[in-house]
């Protein structure tokens, strides 16, 4: 198993909820990750190019949330950001793993086969993962995966489903989502598994382009 | 819908918003309201594969819209229109739709009239005959989902009767005329004080009527609502004649199944009779036509909401499962309600309060003043999670609580709130006393024991006792339970040291038109008044009065907010301050951070509290100072009354108004105190 097989097993066990222990050891994760994502909004804020904006969409939903005391919306089951956060992380597990090959300037598969060669990365545990805490480059990250499925949604051809994964994202609720769309919880729910699946199927691409 | 491709997904989902669009018209149109657009159209082109979901998506948006709209839709008519479909999952989308529906149609019930409770729009009104058979209509009693119900007299016996008729939308349903007909041959079987007695029934117009007796007064859903919790003796009498009225049923083999306080009338005597047999079942007959699990309670939109919190976790599972002990389970949780004001459960769902039946543990029994233990031990067995660990029969029941009643209530020893077994009355307090009371009259004891559970303890108090006060450190709290907002017109009162000029709210009487005393450097006092918020502070002119005993008096009179600091009235001055709504609690010391809404900042006091006074009217005049008291004590108009010179018991501290509240400490010290 990958270390992204891990994480990925590992948050479908947060959503799951399967174990309190992973949903604390989730929630402390996720609890530093707001503080990294406010830290480089605020950077990018002084930066302040126009051109930023739509970039920091996923900063500003989730800190904004966690702002307005919204944080346990965020990290319920319900809500879209482990799913977000495990395609993230396994982007960032395979990009250390593809630079720690580079500084031994090895070619990738002869590592594979070497019993303490380069594959400390791929046996990092979910555990281990996220007791590291995240790094800015994964909030980076982050935020550019929460792009690309807002890319996605658009292009299903049905508009409300960007405004309600951001909405989602700031840990609004489907009672709260359907009442600003006027429409019914119910068709916020099923456009909520379509958002999912949409994600998933990114988390699939992920990793298809990277362990090909 | 895990098996269906993306494509798939998107193909339904565009559907389904055309669909709503549709929907949404009509709504908006709401000139034909019987007339929702039908699925039908949008889905009959969608490809065989996808069309069971496809139905299940469109179906459930439009059960939605037609609940909000009023319509009542039973599982019967679905299943016609969707023969390939099963049922099982209409009767899931109809308890979804059902939880999240904000009209819900009342329960019917046989009972005299309610102020404001008649609807003069009902288009199932029986508006065209002013009589049926022998009876002439007087008016309306209530409606629901399978029938209206009038006040109606006999014309030459000129009895006063209740004439439940079907709804004549609904004729055509068999299955529910069978129901009603069902219905109207166990009331037919019954005769008893404690169950409404049927006089008559018939079919006008196609339409099946039963006549029963019209009971004068309210039935228990109602009553607390309006009068809150009952005390204990009160409640006892009550599911007595319930069980009674039911022990008969159960004896002519008919089970009951919707037991909630919503179908015990309460009559004038101080009787209870159980009405609506609509759901009861006569065991030596199988059940043999379509009425499979939820349709049972699905039946009409409100019954299954008002049921579901009085619902066996048995009953829950299969209709057909539920026995006399279902009927045991759900006397138990209305016994529970009767004395909480709540019922055990409510998750935020039907289907999530049946789990917590099922599941989550028997909640304990928060009454201030406390009830008997065995009371507390009977209620837990009669809400026990499997029918064999229950008492065994109704008879069982009305031993044990007429035992409870007939026992000299000074060995009846009172549980505290939380814990069945940590009394906090009992006779260990001054023996000699109670001694000498029991000397006294049967009459004098019961008054007494109604004056110890309403908490009138100060007849105990010592006169050399050293002055006691409440030690807060900036993060304890005092949390008293309430069952409504704060009144019209108050005065809150408080002798209060301040230790401390952090900004804090030590005196919070949240929900309604939430009022709290707070310090900023100044006393002040906030409303939040028909979703306004207003102020009243202090002017901020020197430095606050730190480590000095004062008494601090708040008042609003309905128009204006006042404060007094030392019985002198002070220029008011308004502030921005946010208030947001709350439901009811009253805290001294500081809020219980859960309680307000996120961010909020933690305004927790630090001082000591000798006493706090809360009267529901304006005590003190606007301009005028008076002479502040030296201690607060009980008189009219009194609410709350928390005199800490009275250490707490279990961390608990008891209200010296009357009204039985009690306060439960966290991280605060009583300490003495000269003043």
């Amino acid at each position: 198993m990958t270390a992204a097989d891990n994480i990925t097993a590992w948050i479908d066990g947060v959503r799951d909820g399967d174990s309190l222990a992973a949903q604390a050891l989730w929630s402390a994760y996720f609890d530093k990750l707001t503080r990294v994502a406010s830290k480089q909004l605020a950077g990018a804020r002084t930066a302040a190019r126009d051109g930023e904006d739509i970039a920091l969409s996923a900063f500003k939903s989730f800190c904004l949330a966690a702002e307005q005391g919204r944080f346990e919306k965020l990290i319920d089951r319900e809500s879209l950001w482990p799913l977000l956060v495990s395609i993230a992380a396994n982007k960032s597990v395979d990009a250390m793993r593809h630079e720690n090959r580079k500084k031994r300037g090895g070619t990738g598969t002869a590592d594979e086969s070497t019993p303490h060669g380069g594959r400390v990365h791929a046996d990092l545990s979910a555990d281990q993962f996220l007791g590291h805490g995240p790094t800015p480059e994964m909030a980076v990250e982050l935020s550019e995966q929460f792009n690309l499925l807002l890319e996605r949604l658009d292009k299903s051809g049905d508009p409300m489903l960007r405004l309600i994964a951001i909405a989602k994202c700031s840990g609004e609720s489907t009672g709260e989502i359907a009442a600003q769309l006027d429409c019914a919880r119910r068709t916020i729910e099923r456009k909520m598994t379509l958002i999912r699946r949409l994600l998933t199927e990114q988390l699939g691409d992920g990793v298809d382009s990277r362990d090909e | 819908m895990g098996d269906l491709t993306t494509e798939q997904l998107l193909l339904i989902n565009q559907r389904c918003d055309e669909y709503e669009a549709a929907l949404r018209d009509w709504q908006r149109d709401g000139t034909s309201p019987e007339s929702f657009p039908p699925i039908e159209p949008f889905v009959e082109t969608v490809p065989q594969e996808i069309y069971q979901a496809a139905v299940e998506q469109l179906i459930g948006l439009e059960i939605q819209y037609r609940i909000e709209s009023g319509q009542t839709i039973l599982v019967s008519e679905l299943v016609d229109r969707f023969p390939d479909v099963s049922d099982g999952i209409f009767i899931h989308l109809l308890q979804e739709s059902l939880s999240g529906a904000t009209r819900l149609a009342d329960d019917v019930a046989t009972k005299a009239p309610d102020a404001g409770e008649t609807d003069e729009q009902d288009v199932n009104a029986f508006e065209l005959a002013t009589s049926i058979g022998q009876y002439e209509l007087l008016g309306k009693l209530g409606g629901g989902g399978m029938g209206v119900v009038y006040q109606a007299v006999h014309r030459s016996m000129k009895r006063d009767v209740a004439i439940k008729i079907m709804r004549g939308d609904l004729i055509n349903r068999r299955e529910l005329k069978q129901r009603f007909h069902r219905e109207v041959t166990a009331v037919a079987k019954l005769s008893h004080p404690n169950i409404v007695t049927a006089y008559d029934a018939g079919e006008v117009e196609g339409r099946p009527y039963l006549v029963t007796e019209l009971v004068d007064g309210m039935d228990l859903h109602h009553y607390v609502k309006r009068h809150g919790p009952m005390p204990w003796q009160v409640a006892i009498r009550s599911i007595i004649d319930a069980a009674e009225g039911l022990k008969y049923a159960h004896g002519q083999r008919i089970i009951h199944r919707d037991i909630k306080p919503g179908n015990l009338l309460l009559n004038h005597e101080g009787h209870v009779k159980i009405l609506d047999l609509g759901l009861a079942r006569l065991t030596e007959t199988a059940d043999t036509n379509d009425d499979t699990n939820a349709t049972a309670q699905l039946t009409h939109t409100g019954a299954v909401v008002g049921t579901a919190a009085f619902m066996a976790p048995e009953q829950a599972r299969n209709t057909r499962d539920a026995d006399q002990r279902s009927d045991i389970y759900s006397l138990g949780c209305v016994l529970f309600y009767l004395l909480t004001g709540k019922p055990p459960y409510r998750g935020e769902s039907i289907v999530d309060t049946l789990l917590l039946h099922a599941t989550a543990p028997i909640p304990a029994l928060i009454v201030p003043g406390g009830v008997p233990s065995r009371l507390g031990e009977l209620v837990q067995e009669m809400m026990a999670k499997s029918p064999a660990d229950r008492p065994g029969s109704m008879n069982d029941i009305i031993e044990r609580l007429t035992a409870l009643q007939l026992e000299d209530p000074l060995e009846t020893e009172l549980a505290s709130p939380d814990r069945a077994s940590a009394p906090v009355v009992t006779h260990t307090d001054p023996p000699e006393f109670f001694g000498r009371l029991r000397a006294a009259s049967g009459l004098l004891l019961g008054i007494l024991v109604f004056a110890l559970s309403a908490g009138l303890f100060s007849w105990f108090k010592h006169p050399d006792q050293p002055n006691q006060a409440v030690q807060f450190d900036g993060s304890g709290y005092i949390e008293i339970p309430m069952q409504s907002g704060p009144p019209e017109e108050l005065t809150f009162e408080m002798i209060v040291r301040i230790d401390d000029a952090t900004l804090c709210n030590p005196l919070c009487w949240l929900g309604g038109n939430w009022t709290t005393l707070f310090h900023n450097g100044n006393w002040g006092i906030a409303r939040f008044e028909q979703g306004e918020p207003r102020f009243a502070v202090v002017p901020g002119e020197g430095a606050p009065v730190l480590g000095q005993w004062q008494h601090i008096a708040g008042t609003w009179d309905g128009q204006t907010l006042r404060i007094f600091v030392d019985g002198q009235p002070v220029a008011q001055q308004s502030m921005d301050f946010e208030l947001q709504p709350t439901t009811p609690g009253l805290f001294i010391g500081g809020v219980d951070p859960q309680r307000l809404w996120q961010p909020h900042d933690q305004r927790f006091f630090t001082g000591l509290i000798d006493a706090v006074r809360i009267s529901d009217r304006v005590l003190y005049g606007p301009d005028e100072s008076f002479s502040p008291p030296e201690t607060l004590t009980n008189q009219a108009g009194v609410v709350v009354l928390f005199d800490f010179d009275q250490p707490a018991e279990n961390g608990r501290y008891v209200d010296q108004s009357g009204n039985a509240l009690i306060g439960t400490a966290t991280n605060v010290q009583q300490v003495a105190t000269p003043r």
